[in-house]
Order: structure tokens, then sequence, then C-alpha cells
């Protein structure tokens, strides 16, 4: 039995160092934002994946998509951490059971590949589809609802799914701006500012929908004096000539055309035979046949009719 | 040397003079011609953004001159919206025009601003100055108009999509097509690029600050463009999407005014244009008369003074004083009773108030309620843009610039050092 108890202890740490590894592998392919492992030219961003600079009518970034950067190191990489990508290690963090020393190991690299060229730690991975396609899993946590592990990647835009390999920082391989899964770095903050704004111009727009419909039922009239109605709130997002309709679409509601006419009552049907039409009445004729047409009660509404004919007769 | 004036002329002078107040007549016809219609789709590449903005209501601090002009502010503000939002629909019917839109506020969205102030406005008569301008900040026109109605342009058999000044918003939509005829394809992809230019300078101003120039003359131009494919360049776009979306929103706001505040207001303008009519009727009468009476006064005084003594001058003297004396007695009547109308309008005027004024506050705090929750999406956006920027360009982020710094007071003079 004593014989058992240092065995015992071997196999525990073995164990233990066994499950170390596994969490370090994970975090790698999950958690922290990790740099690529491709190791082609990190001092060289490719060609391809160089943003285009302002003006300068040529090298486009990788399709539309620039590659976020490294997170911060302490060996000089980039230092200045943006409230967007501390936010965001912050959130993986948050759902990791991380490793210290796997995380350094990964900033670490970060930094060889941030201070040497100066270029995106991320281009490299635009560059070669191929090892994007089987490098870096999403550099999120699987639990992160933010975490997008559905995007192809092969060209760089979108973040690869799955794998085990250290992808860029910044969440993920660059993804393509028109996709709306897209949430990596400060493009994700970006997307969440304009469902942000989304999200209150249609909050808005439903209480104008809710708003036009109970004028609509209250007055039968409330749309006679809208002249030239362009007819209710369009579906898809702007009408710039200039632009065409977000990729993403916005989930509008569609609303009617025209707010739906009350359904006539039973006392608007009952007009008096003797009654002219209404094509000659003025403002005081025509306010006493609505109110008569209106009225429910049925002795009000004969005084009303008399004192419309005795307005008639009169006038 | 003498100078002698022929005493039958002074005579001539004086009854005509008496005449002159005399009213007159005009005659008013109902004008409800459309403006220049579109009768084939106009090509995209020809089309152009219009934002109409509020019309300035140009109501007078002086509580007096506001008596004195008639105005009754809160139905002169509702105007500035009303006149706005049915000019918007004026041009969108013509087919002419790209997106037509009211902006409240100054936008780079659209790439021409219709603006104007009211310089008159009742039940009988409406007086605009209108400002055209585009997004290369050339004006088009600067144009005043004015439009009478007819008492049967408020005749209820006459449809509401037609307002009794409609020929003014006629002679507005006909000038700006006028003025965009004049431009060929290529000024009016100008006037575009300037417009998108100017957007994405004022949303990513680190990115796109050196696009557009303005030269000596004041006029915008772009000195560069970006790629087509410029990953910044499509994000301000997505971002110009949105502007669209809240202009259009505003739009229904401006919608569902229109729709409760037209009756009142209708209602207000027919109840005024007699009014108005008559006291201005009067008003001009009161003047003639008054006139008329004083020369009247001074040939007849004339007459009686000069040398001729003869029967027929000293009795055109005395006629002339005589009818002089009583059209300034008649003026000092007309005068009495425009001012009866005067407070006729003006009573007229709180009534439309009460009615109206609620509308307009309820538009106006919605307005600035949504334009203060799209603003701070848009401060989160801008700064959002300058790090996506900078992180394209492996940058680091510079500081936010500063704000002016506060100006330093002096110690006071009897403070301790």
């Amino acid at each position: 039995m004593p014989a058992i108890r240092p065995f015992a202890l071997v196999v525990a740490l073995l164990a233990g160092t066994a499950m170390t590894a596994c969490q370090s592998q994970s975090q790698s392919s999950g958690g922290q934002p990790q740099p690529p492992s491709s190791p082609s030219s990190p001092s060289m961003p490719s060609p391809s994946s160089v943003p285009s600079v302002p003006g300068t009518p040529g090298t486009p970034g990788t399709p539309g998509m620039p590659a976020p950067p490294a997170p911060p190191s302490t060996d000089g990489g980039i230092e200045d951490a943006t409230d967007v990508f501390e936010d965001a290690r912050n959130r993986r963090e948050s759902g990791e059971s991380g490793d210290a020393s796997g995380d350094a190991g990964d900033r670490d690299e970060t930094a060889e590949a941030g201070a040497e060229g100066g270029g995106l730690p991320g281009d490299e991975s635009a560059g070669d589809d191929d090892q994007t396609a089987d490098a870096g899993g999403p550099t999120c946590a699987e639990d992160d609802p933010d975490c997008d592990e559905t995007t192809t990647g092969t060209t760089g835009s979108g973040t690869p799914a799955g794998g085990d390999e250290q992808v860029a920082a910044g969440g993920g391989t660059p993804c393509d701006e028109a996709d709306p899964t897209c949430t990596s770095g400060a493009d994700g903050a970006f997307e969440r500012a304009l469902e942000d704004f989304d999200g209150a111009i249609l909050a808005e727009r439903g209480t104008i929908i809710s708003s036009a419909n109970e004028t609509a039922a209250g007055d039968p009239r409330a749309d006679e004096g809208r002249p030239s109605a362009r007819g209710g709130i369009p579906a898809v997002p702007g009408s710039g000539n200039g632009s065409a309709p977000d990729a993403s679409g916005l989930p509008l509601p569609k609303a009617p055309e025209t707010p739906p006419p009350p359904p006539p009552s039973t006392a608007q049907m009952d007009i008096p035979k003797d009654i002219p039409d209404a094509r000659d009445d003025d403002v005081v004729a025509r306010q006493l046949r609505e109110a008569a047409m209106q009225e429910t009660d049925p002795v009000l509404r004969e005084k009303l009719w008399e004192e419309y004919r005795r307005y008639k007769s009169g006038s | 040397m003498q100078f002698v004036v022929p005493t039958r002329t002074i005579a001539a002078v004086a009854v005509l003079a008496t005449v002159l107040g005399c009213g007159s007549t005009s005659v008013r016809s109902v004008d409800m011609r459309p403006p220049e219609r579109a009768t084939n789709a106009v090509p995209e590449a020809l089309l152009l953004d219009v934002g109409v903005a509020i019309f300035d209501a140009n109501i007078p601090e002086d509580y007096d001159e506001q008596i004195e002009g008639n105005i009754a502010p809160e139905v002169r503000r509702a105007e500035g919206n009303y006149i706005a939002y049915f000019l918007k629909n004026v041009l969108q019917d013509t087919g002419q025009w790209g997106a037509v839109r009211v902006v409240p506020r100054h936008t780079n969205a659209v790439d021409v601003i219709v603006s104007g102030k009211i310089i008159a406005s009742d039940g009988e008569r409406l007086q605009l100055e209108v400002t055209a301008t585009d997004a290369t900040d050339t004006v088009w026109f600067t144009k005043r108009y004015e439009g009478l109605s007819s008492r049967y342009a408020y005749d209820v058999s006459v449809p509401r999509e037609f307002d009794p000044f409609q020929t003014v918003y006629r002679e507005i939509a006909d000038d700006l097509l006028a003025h965009r005829k004049n431009l060929d394809e290529t000024a009016i992809g100008r006037v575009r690029t300037v417009a998108e230019m100017k957007f994405a300078r004022e949303f990513a101003p680190d990115a796109f600050a050196n696009y557009v120039e303005q030269d000596k003359r004041g006029q915008s131009k772009v000195v560069r463009l970006p790629a087509t494919n410029d990953p910044m360049l499509a994000r301000v776009r997505r971002v110009r999407e949105r502007e669209y979306l809240f202009i259009d929103t505003l739009d229904e706001y401006f919608a569902e005014f229109h729709r409760k505040m037209f009756t009142p207001y209708q209602e207000w303008r027919l109840a005024t244009y007699d009014e108005a009519m008559a006291y201005r009727e009067l008003k001009a009468q009161s003047r003639a008369r008054m006139l008329g009476g004083a020369l009247a006064i001074a040939g007849g005084i004339g007459a009686l003074t000069s040398d001729d003594n003869s029967g027929m001058t000293q009795g055109a003297g005395y006629v002339a004083i005589v009818g002089g004396a009583l059209a300034v007695q008649s003026a000092v009547k007309k005068r009495a009773e425009a001012q009866i109308h005067a407070d006729v309008l003006q009573e007229l005027g709180v009534s439309a108030e009460a009615e109206i004024a609620p509308h307009t506050i309820d538009l106006e705090n919605r307005t600035v309620s949504l334009s203060g929750t799209v603003d701070a999406q848009y401060d989160a956006m801008k700064r959002v843009l300058r790090q996506v920027y900078y992180e394209e360009l492996g940058l680091a982020l510079p500081p936010e610039p500063a704000l002016p710094a506060a100006i330093e007071t002096e110690p006071d003079a009897g403070s301790d050092a």
C-alpha cells in the first residue's frame, strides 16, 4: 500500500499536466487573441492585405477588410490598447479558465509579429488562405454569444471555425465587412454601433406605426389632409440615390401603405333619403352631416338631421 | 422770375387726386396646374437627392411688430414646418428628383438643400423667399415668390392635395428643375460626389479630411478620391444609409404633423382670407385717400392764392379743398375700419394658436429627441471609425483633439498672490 502512494502522486501529476496542456491548447484556439501561426514574413504584410491608404487607388485591403491588430504586449508591440480591444479581451477572459503562462506565450508571439514588421499580424492570414483555413479557430470563447464560429474564412473574409492554431489578435481573422456576423475587434464595435442605431430607429418606427393606426381608427378623416401620400415606411434602409441597400438589410417592419379605414358603423349608413348630396355643403353643413352620421343615439341623430335640413333650407 | 403754375392744371390734378381714393377691383382664379413632371423615368445618374429645410418663421421679436404684421407666432412656426413638408411632396411628385425629404437640420446626406423664409402669410397671401444650394455650395438661386389665393381655393370641392397657394409651390419646383436641367451628367455627378465626400469627412475626418476643399469663391470641390473598394468608404456609406433612415423617420413625423394640423390651419386660413383682404384693402384705401386729400387741399389752396381770380379757378379751389378734406376724413374712417379687421385677425390667430401649437410642440419634441439619440449614436460611430482607421494603418491611435482652452481670468486686484 505505501508503494501505491508515490505512484498515485505521479499519476496525479501527470494527469494535472495533461489537463493543463489541454487547457492551454483550448485557450490558444478559443481564448486569448493570438497571432497567426503562419511564420510567413511577419514583418512584411502580404500586398493583398495592405489596407488601402486613402487617396491611393491601389492595393485594397483584404477583400475590403484589414486585419485587426495584435493585442498589447510587454515587448513593445502595439502598446496602445484601445477601449475596444480591452473590452473584447475582457469578455474573452471572463469566459476562460485560462492559463496565464499560455497567454503570456501567445502575447510574446504577438509581440514579435508586431515588433518586427509593424504590419498587422492578421495580414498574414489573409495572404495565406490555406493556412488560414486550417489555422486558428475562433479567438473568442465558444460560450461567448458574440463569438462567431460559422464563417468560412477561406479568403480571410470570415473567422475560421474550429482549429487549434493561433489567430490574429482583436478577435480572429479579418471578416468581411458585409458579413453581418463579423464581430471582430473594432469592426465588431462598429457593427454593434450600427445595430444600436438600427434598434433605436426601429423602435421609433414601431411607435410611429402604432400611433398612425390609432389615429386612423379614431378619426376617419385622419388621412385626408395628407397630400400625395407617399405611403407607409419604406422597408429598405434609406432612399439615397447613389447607394445600395445595406447587404445585411434591416429587418424593418413592413408598414401598410395607408392606414386601413375604419369599418363603417351602422349609423353612417342610415342617411335619410331626403338628404341631398354633400357636394354643396359648406363647413357648417358638413360638420352637421358628419355629426349626424356618427351619432349612435337615434333620437339625437334625427335631431341632427333635422338641424341639417333647417340649415340647408335657410342657406 | 415768377414761377407760374397753370391753374387749370392744378384744378385737374386736385380732382384727379380726389378720384384716386376710389377702390379698384381685381380678379383671382384658382390655379391648380401641377409643376412640370417627368414623363419618363429620369436616369439614375441624373437624380439628385433634395433636402427641404424647415422654413424660417421670420417672427419679429418686437410684439408691436407682430401685431402690425398680423403675425400669430405659433401659427407662423407651424407654417414653417407645413410649407417645408408640402413643398417636399410637390417636388417628390414631379419625379424629377431622387429622394426628397424634410431635413430639420443640415445634413450632407442630400445633394441639394432648399431653404426659405416666410415673408408674409395669411389666408389671402403667401410670400416666401427661397434659396437653393447644392453640395458644392453653389447657390442655384435666391428668389421671392408671392401668391394670392382665391376664395374658391378654400371650397370643399377642391382636393386637399392642392394648396390655395399651389402656384407658389409650382413655381419653386419649376425653377429648381430649370436649374437642374442646366447641369449635365458630369456636373450632377460632381455634386453627388462632393456630397458623399463631405459626409465621409464629417464621420471620418482623419481619413477623408483632405478630399474636399473650398476654393476662393467658397465653393467645394473634390481634390482626390478614395478607391472604390476603400473599406473606410464602405463603412461611411453604411453610416450614410442610417442617415437616410433617420431622415425617413423624421419624414413620418412631419407627415403625422401635417395630418393633425391641417384642419385647424385650413380653417384659420379660410377665416383670415376675408379679414386679411379687407384689412389690406382698407389700409390701401386709407393711404390713397389720405394722399389724395392732401394733394387736393394743397391744390385748392394753390388755386385760391393764385393770381388768377376767375370764377372757375376760385370755384375749383374751393371744391378741391372741400373734396380734400372729405377725403382725409374718409381716410381716417377707413383706417379705423382696418383696425377692426386687424383685431379680428389677431383673435383668429390666438384661437388657431391654441389648436395648432400642441402639434408643433409635439413635432419639435419628437424631432429633438430622436436627433439627440441619433447624435449620440453618431458620436460613438465616429470614435469607432477613427479607431478602425488607425488600426488599418497600423498606427497608434492619437489622442482626441483637445477642446479649446478655457479663458483664464485675471486674479482680482485685491486677492493675495
